[in-house]
Parts: structure tokens; sequence; C-alpha cells
């Protein structure tokens, strides 16, 4: 696969954070990673559309970029570019883990195992999103990790280990180095803890530990 | 590998049913959020999107399907206004394949809670036959979730539609904290390899009530549904089914769905007589019989017949055994027995009729195929 074209899809999935619903996401970010180009493409306008998510000229290009090569609906494409002002997410994040989470968290303990001094991958921190007020209703493990490479196959496998685990619809952003942050992420970092720091010194990490 | 197009012809059903069935062939290929999103998606009228998961999941997980099951969703897809190229980067493989198995328990309660939980749906959903659960231990498809897995067997009539039947009982287990994946069988259509495995460890959750029966058990019942030489004397339960609302007034009224109901149930003795038979067709209480997923009210009155004449028989076909179920032989027709009304004669007569078709068809097909398929057979 064309190295850009998978950086922007897998650019704008990360941008579509806390817009598109999880389960969608979480779907579309593993068909990603299993290089499902052509799949990708005849779906993931459409869903667009249907959640009537708009997007902004920067994720109309990523879209455009990634998906039209692969054979995506130049109408269903077009039709994406909305002119408002992206609405910023209902999320909030804390960095202490739920009550439910028993004292041996065995999710970021694997998550250590897997990833501690992993080669191409920098930090790896994890917190806890909200919908609403926090305490009132459920909340949800949020993993977010830097790495140089392979960011679409790395956010495939370690979607597949929570799901293993237990999480039906995990919440794995891989995030690139030098990336403009969206708001979701900003959010989630400056509320997150550390779990493991790959072979990768980022030198400039993303929150100070 | 599955061949959809085992048993009756899919080209009778609607669109989304055609889908449910295509699901009902991937289970335990595909993992079970696809599954159950896509029966979701499927119930509330996205057939488009249920079919463009379905595919997507194959493609990208690189699952082998059959030239048919590929012909076939790219039908649906089509059908519902996707890209029907889609499917041309399905992974195809020869249709003997060696099959996917899985390893199914009974053990450790799989069918613990759910009455509970389904209760209100069972009372509401229509002509639901029976609900089984059983624990899968191995993964299914290509990002699968934990394990055990509790796999949700349910069986309806022809009045019930089986992905609006998935969804509502689905949506009542993740309301109460249960983890499942319920897979919904209707009338007419092939059990697969995996259905079959399911239903042999199975435990019952809930039956439909039986003539002569029925002693509902207050704790859980964990031996899979095989036959009891001697079961348990069991008191009348009406069916829901047998309390609707026609001339049903001589019935007791709806007691609450029972955590279990005991699969096997007491053929009554011969000599005692046998009320129901006078019973309007519609208030009578059902028997398990009807858990297997043809038999239409016209069997269940033969059946009830059958259970007149020869206990031990009509137990048998009640409790469809597997190893029966291809070939069962009912009385003969007696259209003289005054305790039948003139309906009740008719239908018998539909039934025997329909019988004749059945074993025709059976026995070209074993001509055709050399073997008998058991695509008619009941998950339990």
């Amino acid at each position: 696969m064309d190295p850009d074209i998978e950086k922007s899809s897998h650019e704008l999935l990360l941008r579509l954070a806390g817009r598109l619903p999880d389960q969608l996401l979480w779907r579309f970010r593993d068909w990603l990673g299993e290089g499902a180009m052509g799949t990708l493409a005849r779906t993931l306008p459409r869903s667009l559309l249907k959640h009537r998510i708009d997007l902004d000229q920067t994720e109309y290009r990523l879209l455009v970029a990634g998906l039209i090569p692969h054979g995506a609906d130049w109408h269903q494409v077009s039709s994406t570019l909305g002119v408002d002002d992206v609405t910023e997410t209902r999320y909030t994040f804390t960095q202490s883990a739920p009550e439910w989470v028993n004292s041996v968290d065995s999710v970021s303990v694997l998550i250590h195992a897997t990833l501690r001094g992993r080669p191409d991958v920098g930090e790896v921190r994890q917190s806890w999103r909200h919908l609403g007020v926090v305490g009132e209703g459920g909340a949800k493990r949020v993993l977010l990790v830097t790495a140089l490479n392979g960011l679409p196959r790395l956010t495939g496998e370690l979607q597949r280990v929570l799901r293993v685990l237990g999480d039906e619809e995990p919440g794995v952003e891989v995030l690139p180095p030098s990336i403009d942050l969206t708001g979701y992420h900003r959010t989630a970092l400056a509320n997150s803890e550390l779990v493991c720091v790959g072979a990768v010194d980022t030198g400039s990490r993303l929150v100070a530990a | 590998m599955v061949e959809v197009h085992d048993g009756p012809p899919m080209d009778g059903f609607s669109v989304p049913l055609r889908l449910h069935n295509l699901l009902l062939a991937l289970a335990g290929r595909i993992d079970d959020s696809a599954l159950t999103e896509a029966r979701e998606l499927i119930a509330r009228a996205h057939i488009d999107e249920a079919v463009e998961l379905t595919t997507g999941t194959l493609i990208a997980g690189k699952i082998p399907v059959s030239s048919s099951e590929q012909r076939e969703l790219a039908l649906v897809l089509e059908m519902s206004r996707s890209d029907a190229t889609l499917a041309n980067d399905l992974l195809v493989v020869e249709e003997d394949e060696p099959v996917l198995t899985h390893r199914f328990t009974g053990e450790n309660q799989p069918e613990f809670g759910l009455a509970e939980a389904l209760d209100r749906t069972l009372q509401v959903l229509p002509d639901v036959r029976s609900v089984h659960a059983v624990w899968r231990n191995t993964p299914a498809g290509s990002v699968p979730g934990a394990l055990p897995q509790r796999v949700v067997l349910v069986e309806i009539g022809p009045e019930g539609n089986p992905p609006a039947v998935a969804f509502r009982v689905d949506t009542a287990l993740r309301r109460a904290g249960i983890r499942s994946v319920v897979e919904v069988a209707g009338p007419g259509v092939a059990r697969s390899a995996y259905h079959q495995a399911a239903s042999s460890a199975a435990s019952p959750v809930w039956v439909t009530g039986s003539t002569h029966s029925s002693d509902f058990r207050s704790e859980p019942v964990t031996p899979p549904p095989a036959p009891s030489p001697a079961p348990e004397p069991v008191k009348e339960q009406p069916s829901r089914h047998g309390l609707r609302p026609v001339s049903s007034g001589a019935h007791e009224p709806a007691e609450p769905i029972a955590p279990v109901v005991p699969i096997v149930q007491q053929a009554p003795a011969p000599a005692t007589s046998s009320p129901d038979t006078a019973l309007p067709r519609k208030s009578r209480a059902e028997t398990r019989a009807e858990r297997t997923a043809d038999l239409t009210p016209a069997e269940v009155a033969q059946l009830r017949q059958a259970l007149k004449e020869d206990p031990e028989k009509g137990r048998e076909i009640a409790t469809g055994k597997p190893s029966m179920h291809e070939v069962v032989e009912l009385p003969a027709l007696d259209l003289d027995d005054p305790s039948l009304s003139e309906r009740d004669r008719a239908l018998l007569r539909e039934l025997h009729a329909e019988l004749a078709e059945r074993e025709r068809a059976e026995a070209a097909k074993i001509r055709l195929n050399g073997a008998s398929r058991s695509s008619g057979s009941s998950w339990s």
C-alpha cells in the first residue's frame, strides 16, 4: 500500500475519534490495519454521510487522498465536506481508573508487557473517557500511543488485544510524532497516565510525565 | 464450509431474511460483534450497512467463503443498493475446505439469569418456541472478543421475524449486563454444523409449554436437553401462544415465564383422558414438538393425536431426537375421531399431504446426494 495513502487514512480515522460511533471507528481502523482499502473506500464515505459527520477541509483532503485512489464514490466524498466548524467532542477525560477496575488492572499490565521497549513505539498512556458528568454512566479506557511506523497495523493489533480482554469497541489512538492534535486527543492526553515507554525516545513527550 | 444454498432455496426469502440466513451460516466464522451489529442493522432496516459490515469483515479478516456465499453476498449488496463489486474482494475457496470447528460446553450454567432477563421480551415477541444457551470456548473471526462467549439459541415459528427477534433478545440481555451472541432460527432454514454443535451442548432457558406439562424448576437445569427415560411428572402449563385471545376462557391465566422448563415432559398415561384435544385449537397448550422449526399448528394437532394414540411414540416425536427427525412416522390419519373439530380434520389432511410431499422430497434428495442432509433438523 502507498504509505501516503495509508497515512492519510490513518490520520483521518484519528481525527474522527469521538465523532464517529466507537463501534464503527474501531472496525474501520481494523480494516485499514488489514489493508482492506477497497472496502474502506466503499463504506467510509457513506457512513460519514449517514451519521451526518461533516469533515473540515483538512479532513476532506485526507479522505480524498486516502480513498479516491481506491474507488471511493466521488459524489459521496464530495458531500462530506462541511462548511460549519466541527463541533467539539461531548466527552470528558479523567486520569484515574473508575471503581470497577479492580486493584490489578490486567489490561494495563498486558499492554505494558507487550509494548515496553518495543521498536517504533514511544509513550504509551491511558485515559478514561466519560460521557457527560464524571461518575454518571460508564467510563471507557482510551489508549494513547505514539509510534513512528506501522501505525494502522499497531492500532489493529492493540484493538484485537483489548477485544480479547473484553473491550468490544476498543479506543486505541496511535499517534504519529508530528500531528496537529484534535481537541479530543489533547484533552485525553492532558488527563492521562503513563503505562510504559517503547524503544523510541520521543524526546519531546506528548505530556510531561 | 457452510453452503448457504443447502436446504430450501433462498429465492423465496426477502432481502433481510436472506442476509439473516447468510449471517447464520457465517456464525462462528466472523466475530460476534459483527454478527450482532449486522442483525441490529437488519432489524433497523439498514440492510445496506448490514451487508457492507458483513462483507467488509470477511474481506479484511481474509475469511474464506464459498462461491455460493459470495454470490449471495453480491446479490444482497446489489439488492440493498450497495456496491456489489465489493464481493469481488472476498476470499473464495473450494467448497470442501475443512470446516472450522468450535468447542461448546453446557457446564457452568450458560443459562443463568437469562430467563429473568428475557421475561418481558418473551412475553411480547410472537411465536418464540425455545431459548437455549451454551458457552463457546473458541474464538470466532479475525477480531474475536472475550472468551468464553455465551451463545443464545432461539427458535421461532413462522410468525416470528428472525432479525427482529435476534435484535430484541440481544438488547434485553445487554440491558441486563449479559454478554452474548444471539442466533435465531426460523422455520425452513438450514442449520450449520456450528449451530448443531452448539445445540448439542446447550442448556434450556425457556421452552414453550406442553399439553401435558409442566413442572417448572426454580433452579436452572444444567444437563443438555437429552431425553431422559423417566422424567418427573409435570403439571400443566399453558403456553404463551395458547393464551392468544381465541376462545381461551377455559384456560388458566398466564403465568410468568419460569426460568427453565424441563425439555422432556411426561407423556400422559394411555388411559388418561386427554381434555386438551377437545379444546379449541388456538387455546391448546403447546408441546415441545413445536420447538422443531417446521411444525405448524396443524402438525401440533396431529402430534397431539399421536400422543393420545401412542404416548411413547408421541413423546419421541415431541422430543425431536435428531436421529428420528428426518423421517417421522405419524400415526394413521384418523378423521373419525369425535374429539376432532372439522377444522382439525382439514388441518390433519393438509398435514398428511405435506408430510407425504416431504418424504418424497427427502427421498429424492437422498437419491441425488447419496446421503440425507440435516437441513431440517432442529437446534436441539
